[in-house]
């Protein structure tokens, strides 16, 4: 087994340009591939955070609004965000609501969820995921 | 020439280790984020798309640069009415799959329940997790 131990990878060619071998033989870009920000948060009770990376807060705009805020903000608005919840505020429902994650401004992200009457609702597992380009 | 490391490891002085299968298995092998709101896929931004397929209203088949090796990918998909986040109140009521996946490419298809019929939407975010071929 091989192992490095290093603080930071930086492309030779490109600062932020490495290759990754990711099939059989071939490459995809290191950071291209990498999720920039998730967070797995309540609704519910705050927003409060359980876990999340790249997140320096979450926000509560309304009910069943949240603005997650990045440490790092991306490039631009076009990141993709995808999120998913729990509808309501019993654990282990597994009930599914309807969300809307849009990137709002490069430095923000709006998850908002709704149930199936079309009303806004707060829920208690809410979770988030972007993909994209950091600035 | 550019360097090259093989590693199964990579260690940060102070944060930790993580295996490098993390880091190939881990990352996305694609996402993409794109409008049907005009009626033809035009994509904001993207990785490993190589082109976009109108299939019908709702129905837009993604087309990967680079293969997945198989067809057991996790795929996710996402879709919003409109690009609109300045205010909440926008949320549109819309459900999304990727499926009719093979190792070239995909499906997202996005169902608006309240006109109960496929619909094309202004903005679409997909992404595929797996093993590139």
């Amino acid at each position: 087994m091989s192992e490095v131990k290093v603080d930071t990878l930086t492309g030779k060619t490109t600062a932020n340009d490495i290759s990754v071998t990711v099939g059989a033989t071939a490459t995809m870009s290191l950071k291209q591939g990498l999720a920039k920000a998730w967070s797995n948060y309540n609704q519910f009770t705050g927003p409060s955070v359980r876990k999340s990376f790249n997140t320096t807060s979450i926000s509560d705009v309304s009910t069943g609004y949240s603005q997650v805020n990045l440490t790092n903000s991306m490039s631009d608005t076009d990141y993709i965000c995808i999120a998913t919840n729990s509808y309501d505020a019993t654990p282990n429902n597994n009930q599914v609501g309807l969300d809307e994650a849009n990137a709002n401004t490069s430095s923000q992200a709006l998850h908002g969820t709704g149930n199936y009457g079309g009303g806004m609702v707060d829920t208690q597992y809410s979770q988030l995921v972007i993909h994209g380009d950091l600035a | 020439m550019a360097g090259k490391i093989i590693a199964d490891t990579l260690e940060h002085s102070t944060a930790g280790s993580v295996s490098t299968q993390y880091v190939v298995e881990g990352s996305a092998k694609m996402w993409v984020s794109f409008s049907t709101a005009s009626g033809t896929p035009t994509a904001y931004d993207s990785l490993n798309v190589s082109s976009f397929t109108d299939a019908a209203a709702g129905r837009t088949t993604i087309t990967l640069a680079n293969n997945m090796n198989n067809n057991d990918w996790a795929g996710f998909g996402h879709s919003s009415g409109n690009t609109n986040a300045d205010s909440p109140g926008q949320i549109a009521e819309n459900s999304a799959i990727l499926h009719d996946r093979t190792t070239s490419d995909g499906e997202l298809d996005v169902w608006s329940p309240p006109t109960n019929a496929m619909a094309d939407a202004t903005l679409n975010d997909a992404s595929i997790h797996g093993d590139l071929a």
